[in-house]
């Protein structure tokens, strides 16, 4: 084996690791209320009794919105990365590929009904992100099962259910305003039950993906290669399609779907590190925390009236992102 | 695993059958032995590909695949024992040369041997090698694995001379120390340096397994499959085959 060089991965999620770790201190110390200096929340960390109790409670809030960041941020790049690494699509995305929707249109069909336990709102929210998916992946076959056919299906798809949320949203009255800032993905409404069980999900989805590590790096060599050393395709896609869609229904039920960041995620680790899958998602997970993050950071900087929701924010880091892949891989065969 | 010390084994196929779409193979019964590098060749869409995905456990087939008298496992490289590498390269286009080798622990020492270029290779994507490095990197993976069985399809294609003479060499070479090959190819010029048994394929069915020396004997069955006529070399390592413009399909003759 050579090793001449540092293992890239390790690399790259050192620096992923750092700009959390600035990140995370940022989300503790800024936000509409009072501006926490770093200090306080650095002694808040070491020994929080020193820190006085209006201070303490401001921080503990905000720790519970930068933890729900991280794992948002964890469970889309997650999500985003697995569903590039079995569709060999460089635009695979939950949010683009409309299962994000699906998991929002879960969550608002439960609370329709009045089933507004967390319970609920999570297998609703799963089992809608599962139904896109399906949808999807059925619209994507018969346009030919290219890249672009999978994208058009996810698209549309995806408008047609945020559509449906949409509507459902403006059916119910006075919950309304709450909701439809909720469909643009916002930390703003976070509850610990939710944290926890967002928590759980994603480190059991986590465990499970990386316990497999190997059989998935195998995909790098191909469908039939791949095959020929244990990993059925087939098998490969299913499981990582379902463990996507627990993830992205996971962050979307507590935080709303929320674009980009499955897609932007992968990308800066995929360029900077390795693409053995075990090192890709770990690095992957880890910007994509930082993404979640820096946009909730921002929405609370800019301040207003209204938080601003995170798809918003992340669109501009998105797009722009969207146009460099477009133009990078011009006449590359990743988009046959 | 040494592939050296394994026993010469026999891989038989006992009737074999497969339909990939509307395309029907065999049904084709044909032993293959260890230590020997067999070719397939045939008119595209002959089922040259469609055998080599069969041995290889890819596709369901019916009729029997034996290897060393034993049933072998009906999975994708039946159970451990087949490598294969496919015409075009599929691999993963941002994955790494070294990543490839690693996911597949081929070993990098063996197929450093046959190209000590290969380190140059390690660091790069997929994406930034021509179409010829591309292939090179797929064969010296298929190559450098441990696996007793080896089947290449096109193995020649997108390389330039010196890596089709380097190609030549690796398959001599591990037949020489046991290995089974089967290839899959069109350049009928290297059939003499190369094949130490010929099979030829047309709509799915056997026209022949010979050795190479006897393929004089059967020039006007392969130039009647193909459907064109043949040029003949005579050397002293046998005779070579090159395509001929008289009687190409369109001509007037």
């Amino acid at each position: 084996m050579v090793q001449s060089h540092a293992p890239r991965w390790v690399l790259s999620l050192s620096a992923a690791l750092l700009v959390l770790l600035a990140l995370s201190l940022a989300s503790m110390s800024i936000g509409a209320y009072r501006k926490v200096s770093l200090y306080t929340v650095l002694e808040y960390v070491l020994h929080s009794k020193r820190v006085p109790p209006i201070y303490a409670a401001i921080i503990h809030v905000r720790l519970l919105r930068t933890l729900a960041g991280v794992i948002v941020g964890a469970a889309l790049a997650f999500s985003g990365a697995s569903l590039q690494y079995v569709f060999r699509n460089p635009l695979a995305d939950p949010y683009i590929f409309g299962i994000a929707s699906g998991a929002a249109l879960g969550v608002i069909l439960s609370l329709y009904w009045g089933q507004a336990s967390p319970m609920a709102l999570y297998t609703a929210a799963s089992l809608g992100a599962i139904a896109a998916l399906a949808l999807v992946a059925a619209g994507g076959v018969l346009g030919g099962g290219t890249a672009f056919s999978y994208i058009v299906a996810g698209v549309g798809i995806g408008y047609l259910l945020w559509a449906m949320s949409m509507i459902l949203v403006l059916e119910m009255g006075p919950r309304a305003h709450y909701s439809a800032i909720w469909l643009f993905g916002t930390l703003a409404y976070i509850d610990s039950a939710e944290l926890r069980i967002s928590l759980i999900v994603v480190i059991a989805v986590l465990a499970v993906a990386l316990s497999l590590h190997r059989r998935y790096s195998r995909l790098l060599l191909g469908e039939e290669v791949s095959a020929i050393y244990g990993t059925p395709y087939r098998r490969a896609l299913l499981e990582l399609t379902v463990l996507s869609g627990v993830a992205t229904a996971a962050a979307t039920a507590m935080a709303g779907p929320v674009g980009f960041v499955g897609l932007v995620a992968p990308w800066i680790a995929r360029l900077t590190g390795t693409t053995l899958y075990a090192g890709f998602i770990a690095s992957t997970v880890v910007w994509g925390s930082s993404l979640v993050l820096f946009s909730d950071v921002t929405a609370r900087l800019l301040g207003g009236p209204v938080e601003l929701p995170l798809t918003a924010i992340m669109s501009f880091v998105g797009v722009p992102f969207i146009i460099y892949i477009m133009v990078k891989l011009r006449g590359s065969s990743a988009w046959r | 695993m040494e592939v050296e010390r394994a026993p010469p084994c026999i891989v038989e196929l006992a009737g074999v059958e497969a339909r990939v779409g509307s395309f029907h193979l065999g049904p084709v019964s044909l032993a293959l032995e260890a230590g020997r590098v067999t070719v397939v060749i045939g008119p595209n869409g002959g089922g040259k590909t469609t055998l080599l995905r069969l041995i290889a456990g890819l596709i369901p087939h019916r009729g029997e695949v034996r290897y060393c008298g034993n049933p072998a496992p009906a999975t994708p490289g039946r159970g451990g024992l087949v490598d294969y590498v496919p015409a075009e390269p599929q691999a993963d286009p941002y994955a790494r040369v070294e990543e490839l080798f690693k996911v597949s622990g081929a070993s990098l020492d063996k197929a450093r041997r046959y190209f000590p270029g290969l380190d140059e290779f390690l660091p790069r994507r997929m994406r930034e090698l021509s179409s010829g490095e591309e292939k090179l990197v797929c064969l010296l993976r298929g190559i450098a694995s441990s696996r007793r069985i080896l089947l290449l399809d096109e193995p020649f294609t997108h390389l330039d001379v010196s890596r089709q003479a380097l190609v030549l060499r690796m398959l001599k070479e591990e037949a020489s120390k046991g290995r089974l090959i089967v290839v899959a190819m069109h350049e009928l010029h290297l059939l003499s340096a190369i094949a130490d048994r010929v099979v030829l394929l047309k709509d799915g069915v056997k026209l022949f397994d010979i050795p190479p020396s006897e393929i004089e004997g059967y020039l006007e069955v392969i130039e009647e499959a193909y459907d064109a006529s043949l040029a003949t070399i005579e050397t002293g390592a046998g005779v070579i085959l090159l395509p001929s413009p008289v009687d190409a399909p369109g001509g007037e003759s």
